[in-house]
């Protein structure tokens, strides 16, 4: 069986560009959380967020005809600043095209919804009705993709197409899982000979007007605005939903041995994959929590671990009243006796939920904690749940040695994915 | 490495079911019409293939589910379901629940209906924009389930509440080439023994003003008044196909339909000699009786593949058969459209637009998507040789 390592990391962040400035806000225990500043959300139910704030570096590479389109949608800035960031780094001196035949490369990357601008169609609406005509003839002399609808994979083309990835570019669209899932094909496809290498990981960001609107309408959001950055409260008794958040991670991939020759930074060992479904709701979790158990209880076998293997798990951990009993559950019932002893943390309650990107960012969390031996925390939880018994590292990072880890991701509709990854083995 | 098969076939396009539009194919009816777009008055007519009615909630376990259903999500269950039966997996919750799947899916179809309304209401009285109107007035408009038809995930997640499927999963976006990864990732999990059955398919609802308008900027969009070619009929349809090993299908006495020999993805530049060398790369090499094609949008872009056919397999190269001409085009679900047709031919021993073609049992379906991706499948019937 062909191993498979993570060599590259990059990331845009609530809580800081780049690994470092991430890493240190983990280690920090630092909130990327507040009042909505990209947009005037003063009227809406929900006015907080995980925005990313500070200039978002656009690579150079970034070219018409995708370019206009890409500065007009965060999540695709994101993706090519978190991209630019693993290729450099991974690379550093040379690139991934000149190190990998081209169609051994993949490009498997997590993206959220498409960018709809409300604003460009308004004025084609007349009587809440759109004018057809009218809307064509505004679309004319625009650049492509520039206006109204941005559809969601023209970062991964771009990033595909700087790298010289000609292997399988998959754009997983798959909500809250994307990119858990993105990352666990790739490295099925490294695993079974398909690829060599991949570029993977995801980007998201629903913090504009449909965004927020359209998850104010699902009552999924906390509206606790007065909190601020003490909004984001998983497993807290007074949880009241989750908080947006937005960003981009992007890891690289490569094949244990092929890595090993080109002498490249080896940060962790990808060490399993497996998703499931619920087939339950279409909004709430299963209670049986067969499709949350089936995808860590799969990951673990197939990484061969046995729960007391495992020092840490990143929790999927919402903050919404449903998920994190249920996610505290499935933990359970899949430890055991051991459960209790392991650390488990979301770092929702730091940059908040990243929808499309959340597996990716949230898996360079779980690195942070294979490599510096900290594990992150889970802030804002003053008051336990009696429903949620684990050890939830509340309020504070804590030493500890980390050599395997869980990110679990579940997503609304009911999918699931668990990736279990760990430090280089012998 | 286990051998995959085809035991279940569905769709839902203009005609209907596989069966009905192959049966219109051999009549030589075209699906393709005059469509003119509803909900947005003054949006040019356009050629396409709309889907035949259909009753959304015939196969929901409840008939509630079907209000959480774009008609994305409302077509990819009713094709899935036709591929359940076809399977005999009906009556099998227990194989159905631990099948794999796997879904592409198109650009969202805003419902214009909400987003007009909402639009409207959030404009200032001299007709600006204003977002503190969207906050205050324009949501309250919304439907409150809008979100669920908007959210790309919908139907995989409702294919698998309706049929009770809980394995490997994950929904791609929004092109042809998604397609083909889905369809690759659910024959290498098959062959390698990760699961033994998956539902791949795609799904689309291009003919909405939106996505359209999308479209129409790309110039991918085929109008009335067109003369040069070049352009889609854009279809609303779903197709999916159900694989599994051989073992699987054999052991619950279900019928392969078809054998699945090799799986190939690539992007190479589009010149008959990358596209010989990718035929020729094959790994059984030798000739298909015919090359099921679809995704190509003009005649240059077939007159490559014909070259590049007569190139791999000199002498008496492969004819080529498409049927997008006349049903259509929807990019997510284009392959397992023309695999399922090149399948149910199989089975009934002709391909309809190829009348010189008798018997065909060695098929190589061949899928062409607008960024350059191929992706290539070799389909048998289980009686031709290995």
């Amino acid at each position: 069986m062909r191993r498979v390592v993570v060599t590259g990391l990059g990331v845009v962040s609530p809580i800081g560009i780049g690994v470092d400035a991430f890493y240190d806000g983990l280690r920090h225990a630092r909130s990327g959380i507040g009042l909505i500043r990209s947009f005037d959300a003063s009227t809406f139910p929900t006015r907080i967020a995980g925005e990313v704030t500070g200039d978002v570096p656009i690579p150079v590479w970034v070219a018409e005809p995708l370019g206009s389109a890409i500065n007009r949608d965060r999540k695709a800035c994101f993706a090519v600043a978190a991209a630019d960031q693993a290729l450099t780094e991974a690379f550093s001196g040379g690139s991934i095209g000149s190190s990998y035949a081209p169609d051994r490369i993949g490009t498997y990357l997590g993206a959220g919804l498409e960018i709809f601008h409300l604003d460009d169609l308004a004025p084609h609406v007349r009587g809440g009705e759109l004018d057809g005509a009218s809307l064509l003839a505004s679309l004319r002399d625009a650049p492509a993709f520039s206006r109204m609808q941005i559809p969601s994979h023209l970062a991964s083309s771009a990033v595909a197409a700087h790298a010289r990835a000609e292997g399988p570019l998959a754009v997983n669209v798959s909500a809250c899982t994307a990119a858990a899932q993105a990352i666990g094909e790739a490295f099925l496809a490294v695993q079974d000979d398909v690829l060599d290498a991949a570029i993977v990981g995801g980007y998201d960001s629903m913090v504009n007007p449909l965004g927020v609107g359209g998850f104010c309408m699902l009552e999924a959001l906390s509206r606790a605005n007065h909190l601020g950055g003490a909004a984001s409260r998983p497993f807290d008794l007074n949880r009241d939903g989750f908080v947006l958040g937005e960003g981009s991670a992007v890891l690289i991939l490569e094949e244990l041995n092929a890595a090993h020759r080109r002498n490249a930074p080896i940060y962790a060992e990808l060490l399993a994959y497996a998703s499931s479904l619920d087939a339950y709701r279409v909004s709430d979790p299963d209670p049986s929590l067969q499709g949350a158990v089936s995808a860590m209880a799969q990951a673990l076998a197939r990484a061969r671990l046995e729960p007391s293997d495992v020092d840490y798990i990143n929790a999927h951990g919402t903050g919404t009243r449903k998920n994190d009993p249920m996610e505290s559950r499935a933990i359970r019932r899949v430890f055991g006796s051991v459960a209790g002893e392991i650390p488990v943390s979301s770092t929702k309650s730091q940059v908040g939920h990243l929808i499309g990107a959340a597996g990716a960012v949230e898996l360079i969390a779980c690195i942070f904690a294979l490599t510096e031996g900290i594990v992150p925390a889970t802030i804002n939880l003053d008051t336990p749940d009696p429903e949620c018994d684990l050890d939830y590292v509340p309020k504070k990072p804590r030493a500890r040695t980390v050599r395997t880890a869980l990110s679990n991701s579940f997503g609304f509709g009911g999918q699931n994915a668990c990736i279990a990854i760990g430090r280089l083995r012998g | 490495m286990t051998e995959v098969v085809i035991s279940g076939i569905g769709m839902h396009g203009a005609f209907g079911d596989f069966g009905d539009t192959l049966d219109a194919l051999a009549q030589g009816r075209t699906a393709v019409t005059r469509v003119s777009v509803d909900g947005a008055p003054g949006f040019p007519d356009v050629l396409g293939a709309p889907a035949g009615p259909y009753d959304p909630g015939c196969y929901a376990p409840d008939r509630k589910l079907v209000k959480y259903m774009s008609r994305t999500a409302q077509l990819a269950v009713l094709a899935s379901g036709r591929a359940i039966e076809r399977a005999g997996l009906m009556d099998d919750p227990q194989s159905r629940a631990a099948m794999a799947l796997f879904v592409a899916t198109g650009y969202i179809a805003f419902d214009l209906s909400n987003v007009a309304r909402s639009a409207e209401a959030s404009k200032t009285a001299d007709g600006a924009f204003d977002l503190g109107r969207m906050g205050e007035e324009g949501l309250r408009l919304c439907h409150p389930l809008m979100p669920f038809k908007m959210l790309l995930n919908m139907p995989l997640g409702l294919v698998s509440i309706a049929f009770g499927i809980r394995g490997e999963n994950f929904v791609l976006y929004p092109g042809a080439d998604q397609a083909g990864i889905a369809f690759e990732t659910a024959w290498r999990g098959i062959r390698n023994g990760r699961f033994v059955r998956a539902l791949v398919g795609g799904c689309g609802q291009g003919l909405s003003p939106i996505p359209l308008a999308t479209l129409i900027r790309q110039d991918r969009v085929a109008c009335p008044d067109d003369t040069g070619g070049g352009r889609f009929p854009i279809a609303d349809l779903a197709a999916f196909v159900i694989l599994e090993s051989a073992q699987a299908a054999e052991d619950r006495g279900a019928r392969a339909i078809a054998r699945i020999d090799s799986v190939r993805l690539a992007r190479p530049q589009r010149s008959s000699q990358s596209l010989a060398a990718f035929f020729g790369g094959d790994p059984d090499g030798h000739r298909p009786d015919s090359v099921v094609v679809t995704g190509c949008i003009d005649s240059v872009d077939l007159q490559v593949l014909t070259d590049a056919a007569a190139s791999a397999w000199p002498g008496t190269p492969p004819a080529l058969a498409s049927f997008d001409d006349r049903l259509g085009h929807c990019a997510a679900a284009s392959l397992p459209l023309a695999l399922g047709l090149a399948v149910e031919s199989m089975s009934r021993g002709s391909v309809p637009v190829q009348q010189d073609l008798s018997a065909p049992r060695d098929l190589l379906i061949l899928s062409a998507a607008a960024d350059e991706a191929l992706f290539s499948c070799r389909v048998r019937s289980v009686e031709a040789p290995q």
